[in-house]
C-alpha cells in the first residue's frame, strides 16, 4: 500500500488558516466539534505554511510561520497531540510554548489537551520555528495503554503538560515522523507505540517534566477569557480579569509577561486587533458593507479612537484596514501536492 | 400496582433512597444526558429497590444503621467484564454483594454499576436476620456474612429470591419472612470467589479512592496526582491501573466528576433554600476545588449540558 501524498497549505491570513483547520479536523475527527482561534503576536506581514501527511488514525503535520502566533483550541476527548520543534540547528527568533511547556530541542508537549482539566488548550509558536505535530486518536491510545499495561503513560497524560526527554523512544518517534515525510509510512502502530513508550520513559529522573499547575491553568483561562466574544464586548479591566480568574493582579501580570513577553493590556490589544482583522476578512460580508461598518467593528472590539486604531493596525499588520478589506476577496489559502523527499 | 419511576437526574434517585435511610451520593461516571428508573417497595423490616440507568453510576455513602443491604444485578445485555463492583466485589449474574453493610458504619459502603445491568438492593433488618440465622443454626451464613464482602451463588434459592423481588416490586411485599429464609439459604450455600492477593489489595484501594474523592475536607483543594498518591500511599501506575480497570477513567478525571456532581448538588440545594447572586457560582466553584469560575463553568457545561447559572435558575423555578 502506498502512502498518501502530502499536501502543502500556504496561508496569507489567519482567518483562512482557522477555516482550514476547522474543516480539516472536522473531517478527520468526524465526531468532534473542533474550533480554534489564532492571533498574530509579532508585527509584520504574515506567511504561514502547513504540510499535512495524514495516515489512517494518525494526523501528521509540519507547521511554520514567519510571525509568532498564539493558537487556542477547544480541548476535546477524541484526539491527543504530541508536538516538538525541529529547527535543524538554527536558533528560532521567538520562544515556542506548547500548553505551558517552554519548548527546547528535546521537548515533547501537547498531550495534555484532553478535556479533563477544563476546556481549552493554547500554544505559542515562535516566528520561523518548525513545529512537528502528531495527533493520535485517544480511544486507540487508551486501548493500547491498557494492552501494554503502561499506566505511567496514562498518568502523564492527565497530569503532565510537557517533557524534555532524550530517551531512545522519543528519538525514535521523531525519526519515524521524519521518515514518514521522506519515504511515507502507511501504518499507524509505530506512532502509537512510540508515543506511549516516550510517556513511560519520561518517568526516568533525568527527564524534565512540566506538571499541570495553578499557573498553567491560570494562563489557559486567561487566553480563553480574552478570546471570548461577549455581547457588546465592554473593555475588560485588570480588576475584572483578576476577579474572574480568582487571582492576584500581580500574578496575572507576571504570568502574562513571562509567557507572552507583553503586559496584559497589550495582549488584550493584540487579540482584539486580530479579531477586528478577521471581521474585515469575513468572506460572507460584502466588501462595501465592510467598508461602511469598519469603524463600528473596531469600536465593538474596544477601539474607541479610529485614528489611533488605524495607526496601531498599520504598525501591526503593515497594511491599512482598507487594504485588508480589499484583499478579503482574494484567495487566502494555496494548496499544492508535495512529492516525498522534497519536504525537508 | 407498578411502582417504577423514571428520573432525569441521579439527584432524584438519591432523594428517593433517602426515604429508606440511605444517604448516598450518586455520580454519573460518563458525560452526557442519562435516563434512570427506580422501582421500590418497603414493608416491616425490609425494603427493596431496583435501579437502572443508561450511564454508569457510582454510589457512595451506602448503608444504614438498621439494615444489611444485599445487592445483586440483572444483566440487560452481554458484557465481557463485571457489570459492577459492590465494595470492590465483582458483580455478575450469580453474585450477591453488599455484606460490608453488616459491620461497617452507616454510609461507609460504595458500589459502581454499568449501564448494561440493573442493580437491586434488598435491605433486611440486622437483628431479625441474626435471629433467623440462630434459629436455623446457620453458622456458615454467619461466617460468610462476617468474613466476606460477597459470594457466588449458584443455588436455586438465589433464583427464587430474584423472582420474588421482581414480583414484589410490582405488587408490593406480601411476605417479608420469605426474604430472610432465602437469604439465609444463599449465605449458607454460596461459595467464595477466589481473588488473587493483588485483587484483594485493589479492593482496599478502591474503597480508599472512593472515600478520598468524596471527602468534604479535601474538596476545596485542587488535588494533584502527587497529592493523591501520597494520601493513598500508592504508586501512580497502580493507581491508574486500578482506576482504569474499575472506573474506566483516570483518577483526576474521576475526582473531577465527583466534585462536579457535588457542586451541582450544592447549587440545587442552595437555590431552594436561599437567594443567589453573581458570587454564588464563584463561591461554590472554589468550595469544590475549581479555582477559576470560567473553568468550572465550562467543565460543568461539558458534563451536564447546562451552565451553573442555568442550574441555579432552573432549580429555583422548580
Amino acid at each position: 500500500m502506498k502512502a498518501r501524498k502530502a499536501k502543502e497549505y500556504v496561508f496569507s491570513n489567519l482567518l483562512g488558516m482557522e477555516t482550514y483547520c476547522k474543516n480539516h479536523y472536522n473531517e478527520y475527527y468526524s465526531t468532534s466539534n473542533f474550533s480554534c482561534n489564532i492571533t498574530q503576536l509579532s508585527k509584520g506581514e504574515l506567511q504561514t505554511s502547513s504540510i499535512c501527511a495524514p495516515i489512517n488514525n494518525v494526523h501528521l503535520e509540519i507547521f511554520k510561520s514567519n510571525q509568532t502566533l498564539l493558537y487556542e483550541e477547544e480541548a476535546n476527548q477524541n484526539s491527543i497531540a504530541f508536538c516538538w520543534i525541529n529547527n535543524q540547528g538554527e536558533k528560532p527568533s521567538g520562544n515556542t510554548i506548547i500548553s505551558g511547556h517552554k519548548m527546547k530541542d528535546l521537548s515533547i508537549a501537547g498531550f495534555n489537551r484532553l478535556n479533563k482539566t477544563g476546556g481549552n488548550t493554547w500554544d505559542i509558536v515562535g516566528a520561523n520555528t518548525i513545529l512537528c505535530c502528531m495527533s493520535l486518536k485517544w480511544k486507540i491510545l487508551k486501548e493500547k495503554i491498557d494492552e501494554m499495561n503502561a499506566y505511567n503513560a496514562y498518568a502523564r497524560i492527565e497530569e503532565c503538560i510537557g517533557i524534555d526527554s532524550n530517551s531512545t523512544s522519543s528519538i525514535q518517534l521523531k525519526k519515524l515522523f521524519e521518515k514518514h515525510f521522506t519515504k511515507g509510512i502507511t501504518t499507524a502502530g509505530g506512532f502509537y507505540d512510540l508515543a506511549i513508550a516516550t510517556l513511560e520513559d519520561s518517568c526516568e529522573p533525568q527527564n524534565h517534566i512540566t506538571e499541570r499547575s495553578e499557573s498553567t491553568e491560570l494562563i489557559e483561562d486567561l487566553v480563553k477569557l480574552l478570546h471570548e466574544d461577549r455581547a457588546g464586548l465592554p473593555p475588560l479591566t485588570i480588576g475584572e480579569i483578576t476577579k474572574y480568574l480568582n487571582s492576584e493582579q500581580e500574578s496575572v501580570g507576571q504570568v502574562c509577561r513571562s509567557t507572552f513577553n507583553m503586559n496584559i493590556l497589550d495582549l488584550i490589544k493584540s487579540i482584539r486587533l486580530e479579531q477586528v482583522k478577521k471581521s474585515y476578512l469575513n468572506p460572507h460580508v460584502p466588501r462595501g458593507l465592510k467598508q461602511f461598518t469598519k469603524q463600528h467593528n473596531a469600536l465593538y472590539y474596544g477601539f474607541k479612537n479610529w485614528n489611533s486604531f488605524q495607526r496601531l493596525y498599520f504598525k501591526t499588520f503593515l497594511e491599512s484596514p482598507e487594504d485588508t478589506i480589499d484583499k478579503s476577496s482574494k484567495m487566502s489559502v494555496l494548496v499544492s501536492d508535495l512529492r516525498r523527499g522534497s519536504m525537508s | 400496582m407498578n411502582i417504577k419511576f423514571s428520573y432525569t437526574d441521579p439527584l432524584q434517585l438519591s432523594e428517593t433512597l433517602q426515604e429508606y435511610g440511605q444517604v448516598t451520593k450518586i455520580t454519573q461516571l460518563e458525560s452526557g444526558e442519562g435516563s434512570y428508573s427506580m422501582a421500590h417497595q418497603k414493608s416491616s423490616g425490609i425494603a427493596i429497590a431496583e435501579i437502572s440507568a443508561s450511564k454508569p453510576l457510582l454510589y457512595e455513602g451506602w448503608g444504614t444503621s438498621w439494615s444489611v443491604d444485599f445487592n445483586w444485578i440483572t444483566s440487560t445485555r452481554k458484557a465481557n467484564y463485571p457489570f459492577g463492583y459492590c465494595e470492590g466485589f465483582d458483580m455478575n449474574d450469580n453474585s450477591l454483594g453488599g455484606f460490608n453493610t453488616f459491620h461497617s458504619n452507616p454510609g461507609d459502603s460504595w458500589g459502581k454499576y454499568s449501564e448494561s445491568c440493573s442493580s437491586t438492593a434488598c435491605m433486611l433488618d440486622k437483628k431479625t436476620l441474626l435471629n433467623k440465622f440462630q434459629e436455623c443454626k446457620a453458622s456458615q451464613a454467619i461466617a460468610n456474612l462476617s468474613e466476606s464482602i460477597g459470594l457466588i451463588i449458584d443455588h436455586e434459592a438465589f433464583s427464587q429470591l430474584r423472582r420474588l423481588a421482581r414480583r414484589d416490586l410490582v405488587r408490593g411485599i406480601l411476605n417479608p419472612s420469605k426474604y430472610y429464609d432465602l437469604i439465609t439459604i444463599c449465605l449458607e450455600e454460596g461459595s467464595h470467589k477466589l481473588y488473587k492477593k493483588k485483587q484483594v489489595k485493589n479492593q482496599r484501594l478502591l474503597g480508599e479512592i472512593v472515600n478520598l474523592s468524596h471527602d468534604p475536607d479535601k474538596m476545596s483543594t485542587p488535588m494533584s496526582l502527587l497529592d493523591v498518591c501520597q494520601q493513598l500511599n500508592v504508586g501512580q501506575a497502580s493507581l491508574y491501573r486500578t482506576c482504569q480497570d474499575y472506573f474506566g477513567m483516570g483518577i483526576i478525571e474521576m475526582m473531577t466528576q465527583v466534585r462536579l456532581e457535588e457542586a451541582r448538588r450544592s447549587m440545587i440545594y442552595h437555590s431552594s433554600t436561599s437567594n443567589f447572586d453573581n458570587n454564588t457560582i464563584r463561591e461554590i466553584a472554589i468550595r469544590f476545588g475549581f479555582k477559576h469560575q470560567g473553568r468550572f463553568s465550562r467543565r460543568y457545561f461539558t458534563n451536564f449540558g447546562e451552565l451553573p447559572s442555568q442550574t441555579l435558575k432552573r432549580s429555583k423555578l422548580l
